[in-house]
């Protein structure tokens, strides 16, 4: 009650994201402050500082004013696909490539394009036609490759983005953009935005977390950093927490051996009197917020393996996502998680699934990759959609950049690979806020260049944002004297996808 | 109980607000009685919501009217009149259309805002430089009556601020809350019992200054103090980039370090780390120094092009060294004019070519330790030591040994005949399969002894012996060889040797066609040997090992035998030396030695000048493939000053400004992050930023008196850090009533004692001091501590090595020797807000989440700590009563109150019970981290006392310095 009188009140005060972000803190101290002498029962309802959201539902943390308007989404999964898949066996379509096929590219397309280093003294660059067959699905008529047809059976309800485009041509940098906006390291990643700004539905988890899987494709795997879900110069605890399949879900969540959860309560207890007792003699409000944390620690510790724990799904999940979600650690197995987290209010979901820098074997890996994430991602879609979820949840897949027209080395046709091109490439977005069974923009006949509607990484940044019901030009945090935003001073909303 | 009135708590919540606009940022509240200051409250105001159009950005700049200059007022404003402004006229304009800042700016003026403009119109809109580009004026104290609390220049600037707003400052901190929180605060550590009792015990008038000299001069200031450095040099122990491959930069780490503990003055600390490789005649020392500049990320990505991170490099060294010593914000300037402060986009490119002319590829390779240009061998002191007296003493002896008649005779060395060397691993691979074949005579052609070893091979094929214990020393004149058989019927097409040394394979001699294709053609690592030799009978083959790399002292530890197609036999393998005398093999020891010690000498990278020098010019858009042909030359942006005369316009002559008294910002950048570090907050709020966009100042004559006394101090970093401990203001008490606290939320006006919690590498690190664990010493290679499996594993490009834990000591160093990947910092030290370093940071946030709890309550390291801290409370007091409280004190450094001793006596016996029961899960307890137990011990008290040292360690106070 109090902390709704609250918000309503400042959001009348038209204060910039950083007066409210500071008014917030203040307000957090003031709870704090107010509880001195209060039983711990009655406190443990004031530690959990919630506030009602917009759409009227819980939340806690995020900017008052925010979201700036009704949100068709409330949450983003992002399944990022590291490394780069091919635009050329998945979703761009190209009969031209495959009539032209062999011959050499005609050296007028790379007017001013920079190559890599990898391809750029390769003398004979060929025009490689792709070994996979394309089909038409569902009433859209969607194109899809033939590695793909699980995403087919919900292609009604997905957009596929086929002129994307970014400046980034390595990967590291490129992986960097499309995850924080800029190709060097130092700004917040796209999830730690949306948590500062919106905060999270759940008390009892992160608001943004981020899960990692292994492409099956037998090749080595491009690099990930902690900067790609890090909070850069926003306050550190918008972060990205990774949930994981390797020891503790979540780091260091597990009592070591010889601490039962009774014991643990017990030596919080004592712990927890200790800080109480502390505070009443010295009044620093943050000592209850130590004391607040502690407490989600410990609720963390079994609202996570809870969480984690799919036994409970019944057979027919494993049906929909795939006998791999049984394994911890696959991508089909995120998938789930990502619902499970969704269902939790879970902001921000980000997963990243390695494998896709097919520089040579396409043949042999492309398969292999699809075979990792066509069944869960349409899964996914189709799961949300059971559960009704899948308005307000927006789901984004895709790589860093593109593929080349031209095979990397030679062009043998059971081991050929694309070098990396960030001109044009594809990508797909569903549910909230997104218009199901769209193709939006147009490449030329070798997907070299974008003849119509390019949307860059900062538009599809606008466009999450508008999503989320945030105006991506609102949502700012001063650092060093400039008011920093995730879409920098770039970025329109690509209203031809939304529904 | 305002708690159950929300309305009344709204009215208390919206004051506390107000407040801190109205004390501290001067709103139109409280105006009225104060002079409307343009620096203070008017330029910050123009500068966010107007300068973006109408500021120093000359391409952006609307209706051609700049308000960053003085010219704005007679352009648009009349002096005493709002009414006849222009400015004042539109920005409060009733048709939106004309109205100031326009809607799609996104900007709005808020209605203090506004007033405050109109307030300085009518006291007649005096405008002034911004502060911080003026030099530092020394200041007058304040007159202040009744001031006996204030001790010092300090405390009298704090209380006539605090007077002035009706406040007081809080009593002194008792005396064990001040050790503890000078403890943390100069050496990163909690006192000791023994140093609690001392100072309880001291009740001389300069107790508390004998403690600050002991602090200041221990060994562990250095490495306190070079914390916050190393945040702000991005300093770390990998690449970054991709591969983000290991590097090694601690030379400059422990150059850091070492600077701290002997106070080399500020000034000259700047100038080496700038420039020390120009200075005249540098020492090895003062090049090292100049790694500040090269702690940045590096790219190892395939197929980058080299120049684009060269660009970033160099951008990323001027918004490194402004921020750090000029508290501003260059980078800004890089694509276009910078919007707020008046630096333009060339003077941008003047302050890079500073930095533009280093002889660097800015690409390393896919192994580790790689450096990238320029570097250098930076032996340690005890390396140094150590090549000096082992070079003496080889001097000597090879002197000795040139003088005397040496032995003549030459002998054969057989290390390969019938038996294989002692110890090796002995292995094929490649055609002819995976073993080391011996074959005997007389089915098998034999040269030597009953064996010869043979191999059938399709292709590429071999066989060998690696990882010799006691390998073949390389003397003078060596000469290798070995008997080879080729079979008339089935010739190779190639036949080769190769050595290794103990790191590789790198030494290589062949005979016929070049299809085994390792190596490089006439190097050391691909000899060609002369065409096959004749087949059907054994032939000698013979190699020098000088032309195979192979030199005096070095030692073969593993020989393959290696061909393509074919069948080959092998016999006798070894080297010619001649004899040698007693002196000659002391020699060889010797060398032996120096060798290892050189092989441990790590490398480190430093600056360097290109010659000839590369040119720079103004980059279009920022973009390192669009330069312009503006040409520019080294030089300061115009409101920074003029480069002095009498210095070369160089990295040098730059340095040389910084510390010069011409320079107004380095001296205020410096104090006001010192202050920080003691008070949690800098005077200026914002420390990385001084510009228009930055906060004025809560003690602005504070401030100036703070740089000038530094200035003037010789820049003496450790008088000032005494000079702020030893003020009232930082000895107070941080109790905090609820008054203090609507007054003075976040302590911006000192009205109590700074409390903050410890910054990640102290929280770890009393942890380990306070359970005896912590090894003491300075400096060395970073070390690989506890961390959760797999870490690296999920995110690494796959080819690159996965985290390998170190053992024994290197698991109880002090938190700042931790390895520092880039790509996957230390998880337990992240969630405390220890930083990347992928860029510079100049103050961490200070967050407190549930997953900081979860490291303090599960980590290893505060399990184990847990643990050897209740082996000592038990071995060193033999009463549960008493133990309670040395572990109490030893965490939180004071003895717990009556209340809190019966809370944690009852706690542990509820432990005991629990243990008592469950002497599994006390043996569990035990086995957490690798420091054994003492099982002298009692099982079940060790665990209970362990669990009740975890529960203390996880308090706020335990992690917090007060």
């Amino acid at each position: 009650m109090l902390s709704f009188v609250l918000t309503k009140q400042l959001r009348e005060t038209d204060m910039t994201t950083e007066e409210s972000a500071a008014l917030f803190e203040t307000r957090r101290q003031f709870l704090g402050r107010a509880s001195v002498g209060i039983g711990s029962a009655a406190l443990a309802s004031i530690l959990n500082p919630s506030v009602l959201s917009a759409t009227g539902g819980f939340r806690v943390g995020g900017l008052s004013g925010f979201p700036n308007f009704a949100p068709k989404a409330k949450r983003v999964i992002y399944l990022f696909q590291n490394g780069a898949p091919s635009q050329f066996e998945l979703f761009d379509n190209k009969p031209e490539v495959v009539r032209r096929h062999g011959d050499p590219l005609d050296p007028s397309f790379f007017q001013g394009q920079r190559l890599t280093g990898m391809t750029s003294g390769q003398k004979d660059k060929r025009i490689c036609r792709s070994v996979f067959q394309f089909n038409k699905h569902g009433q859209s008529g969607i194109e899809l490759g033939e590695t793909l047809p699980y995403l087919g059976k919900v292609a009604d309800e997905i957009a596929v983005v086929r002129s994307m485009q970014t400046q980034a041509i390595n990967h590291d940098p490129a992986v960097t953009f499309f995850q924080t906006g800029f190709q060097q390291a130092g700004r917040p990643s796209a999830g730690a935005w949306a948590s500062y700004g919106l905060g999270s539905e759940n008390s009892d988890l992160p608001a943004f977390v981020v899960m990692l899987s292994q492409g099956s494709a037998k090749r080595n795997s491009q690099a990930l950093y902690a900067r790609l879900w890090g909070s850069g110069f926003l306050p550190s605890e918008h972060q990205g927490v990774q949930f994981r399949s390797i020891g503790d879900p979540v780091l260091y969540l597990a009592n070591p051996k010889g601490i039962s959860s009774e014991r643990r309560r017990r030596m919080l207890d004592l712990g927890q009197e200790l800080n109480r007792r502390h505070h009443e003699r010295l009044g620093d409000p943050e000592i209850v917020t130590r004391i607040q944390q502690a407490e989600m620690a410990y609720r963390m510790q079994a609202s996570v393996p809870e969480l984690m724990d799919t036994k409970s799904e019944p057979n027919s999940t494993f049906a929909l996502y795939g006998e791999n979600a049984r394994k911890p650690g696959t991508f089909a197995a995120n998938c789930l998680l990502a619902r499970r987290l969704a269902e939790r209010g879970v902001r921000f979901i980000q997963l990243y699934h390695r494998g896709w820098d097919h520089h040579s074997d396409t043949p042999r890996d492309m398969p292999l990759q699809c075979g990792d994430i066509d069944q869960p991602s349409a899964a996914l879609i189709s799961d949300l959609k059971q559960r009704g979820m899948l308005d307000e949840t927006l789901i984004i897949w895709g790589g860093e950049f593109g593929r080349t027209v031209y095979a990397q080395g030679g062009l043998n046709m059971e081991k050929y690979g694309r070098d990396h091109h960030p001109r044009c490439f594809s990508m797909w977005l569903a549910g909230g806020g997104i218009k199901g069974g769209v193709t939006y923009g147009k490449t030329d006949d070798f997907s070299f260049n974008i003849v119509e509607d390019p949307v860059s990484v900062y538009d599809l940044h606008a466009t999450m944002l508008h999503c989320l019901g945030i105006d991506h030009e609102k949502l700012t945090f001063k650092f060093q004297g400039r008011h920093y935003r995730l879409t920098d001073v770039h970025g329109n909303i690509v209203k031809g996808l939304l529904a | 109980m305002a708690l159950l009135f929300p309305s009344l708590a709204f009215r208390f919540q919206l004051r506390i607000y107000f407040f801190i606009l109205a004390s501290l940022f001067k709103s139109a509240t409280v105006l009225s009685e104060i002079d409307v200051d343009y620096n203070r409250d008017i330029r910050s105001i123009l500068s966010d919501k107007c300068f973006e159009c109408h500021g120093p950005d000359k391409a952006n700049r609307k209706a051609d009217l700049r308000l960053d200059t003085e010219d704005f007022i007679t352009e648009t404003v009349a002096p005493g009149r709002p009414d006849l402004s222009e400015l004042f006229l539109r920005i409060t304009n009733s048709d939106v259309s004309n109205r100031m800042p326009p809607p799609d700016s996104g900007k709005v003026l808020s209605s203090n805002e506004i007033s405050t403009l109109k307030h300085w119109i009518e006291e007649g809109a005096q405008w002034k430089k911004h502060w911080s580009f003026m030099p530092p004026k020394s200041p007058s104290l304040p007159a202040l009556s009744d001031s006996a609390w204030a001790v010092g220049a300090i405390d009298q600037f704090v209380l006539a601020k605090l007077r002035s707003v009706g406040l007081q400052p809080s009593p002194q901190a008792n005396k064990e809350t001040l050790l503890r929180r000078v403890s943390f605060d100069l050496i990163g550590l909690s006192p000791t019992p023994i140093e609690i009792d001392a100072f309880l015990s001291d009740s001389s008038p300069g107790a508390f200054e004998k403690v600050v000299d002991r602090l200041l001069a221990s060994p562990r200031y250095g490495e306190r103090m070079a914390l916050n450095w190393l945040d702000a040099a991005r300093y770390a122990d990998s690449h970054g980039y991709s591969l983000d491959r290991r590097r090694v930069m601690w030379p400059w780490r422990d150059w850091v370090i070492q600077s701290f503990n002997r106070n080399l003055p500020y000034d000259q600390f700047v100038i080496e780390q700038l420039a020390g490789d120009l200075l005249p005649e540098p020492t090895l020392a003062q090049k090292v120094a100049t790694g500040f500049n090269r702690n940045h990320s590096i790219q190892s990505e395939g197929g980058v092009i080299d120049e684009e991170y060269r660009v970033e490099t160099v951008v990323d060294r001027v918004e490194t060294t402004s921020a750090v010593f000029l508290g501003l914000t260059f980078g800004c300037a890089r694509c276009h004019d910078h919007k707020y402060d008046p630096i333009s986009q060339e003077e941008f490119y003047g302050f890079y070519a500073l930095f533009n002319n280093v002889p660097e590829r800015a690409h390393v390779g896919n192994s580790d330790k790689q450096a990238d240009k320029p570097f250098l061998k930076a032996p340690t002191a005890w390396q140094q030591e150590q090549l000096r007296s082992l070079g003496i003493r080889e001097k000597k002896l090879a002197k000795e040994v040139n003088e005397a008649l040496l032995p003549s005779e030459f002998t054969e060395e057989i290390w390969i005949d019938d038996n294989l060397p002692k110890g090796v691993d002995a292995i094929g691979n490649g055609g002819g399969g995976e073993t080391f074949e011996f074959v005997s005579s007389p089915d098998y052609p034999v040269y030597s002894g009953k064996r010869s070893h043979r191999r059938i091979s399709q292709g590429r094929g071999q066989h060998l012996v690696q990882n010799a214990r006691d390998g073949l020393l390389i003397g003078e004149n060596t000469k290798l060889f070995s008997y080879v058989y080729l079979d008339p019927n089935n010739l190779p097409k190639q036949i080769m040797l190769q050595w290794n040394d103990g790191k590789s394979w790198e030494h290589r001699a062949y005979w016929g066609e070049g299809k085994i294709e390792w190596g490089q053609e006439n190097t050391a690592s691909r000899r060609k040997m002369g065409p096959l030799p004749k087949s059907g009978e054994w032939v000698r083959l013979e190699v020098d090992a000088k032309r195979v790399g192979l030199n005096v002292g070095q030692k073969i530890t593993g020989w393959a035998f290696t061909q393509f197609d074919g069948a080959v036999y092998w016999d006798k393998s070894g080297m010619v030396v001649r004899q040698k005398s007693n002196k000659e093999k002391q020699l060889d020891a010797i060398r032996v030695k120096l060798i290892k010690v050189e092989e441990e000498v790590p490398t480190t990278m430093v600056m360097g000048e290109k010659s000839p020098p590369r040119k720079t010019f103004v980059l279009n858009r920022g973009q390192y493939d669009q330069p312009s042909d503006v040409g520019i030359g080294v030089g300061l942006p115009v409101a920074l000053g003029q480069w002095p005369n009498d210095l070369p316009r160089n990295r040098f002559g730059f340095a040389k400004w910084l510390v010069s008294k011409a320079n107004p910002l380095t001296a205020r950048v410096t104090v006001n992050r010192l202050w920080q570090m003691h008070f949690g907050i800098g005077i200026v709020r914002s420390s990385e930023d001084f510009g228009s966009q930055g906060e004025w100042p809560t003690h602005p004559d504070l401030l100036d008196w703070l740089a000038i006394e530094f200035m003037s101090s010789g820049w003496n970093l450790k008088a000032m850090h005494k000079q702020i401990v030893m003020s009232a203001t930082y000895q107070q008490s941080s109790r905090v009533t609820e008054a203090v606290l609507e007054a003075d939320p976040m302590n911006r006006l000192f009205t109590r004692g700074p409390r903050f919690r410890l910054p990640a590498e102290m929280i770890r690190d009393h942890a380990l001091s306070s359970s005896g664990l912590l090894v003491d010493y300075l400096g060395g290679e970073s070390v690989k501590p506890y961390q959760p499996p797999g870490l690296w594993g999920e995110v690494v490009f796959t080819n690159v090595p996965r985290f390998q834990q170190d053992h024994g000591e290197k698991l109880y160093r002090r938190s700042m020797y931790t390895y520092w990947k880039r790509s996957v910092p230390p998880p337990n030290m992240q969630v405390f807000d220890a930083p990347s370093r992928e860029v510079c940071v100049l103050k961490r946030p200070n967050t407190n989440t549930p997953l900081a709890a979860l490291v303090l309550m599960n980590d290893p390291t505060f399990i184990e700590a847990s643990r050897k801290l209740a082996e000592r409370i038990m071995r060193d007091f033999s009463v549960n009563s008493m133990r309670v409280d040395q572990l109490y004190r030893l965490i939180c450094g004071r003895k717990p109150k009556p209340m809190e001793h019966r809370l944690l006596l009852d706690a542990l016996n509820d432990l005991l019970m629990g243990f008592r029961v469950d002497t599994d899960s006390a043996a569990d307890l035990m086995a957490v981290g690798e420091a054994p137990y003492d099982r002298s011990l009692d099982l079940t008290h060790l665990a209970a006392f362990t669990s009740l040292a975890n529960a203390v360690f996880c308090t706020d106070e335990a992690i917090t310095r007060n």
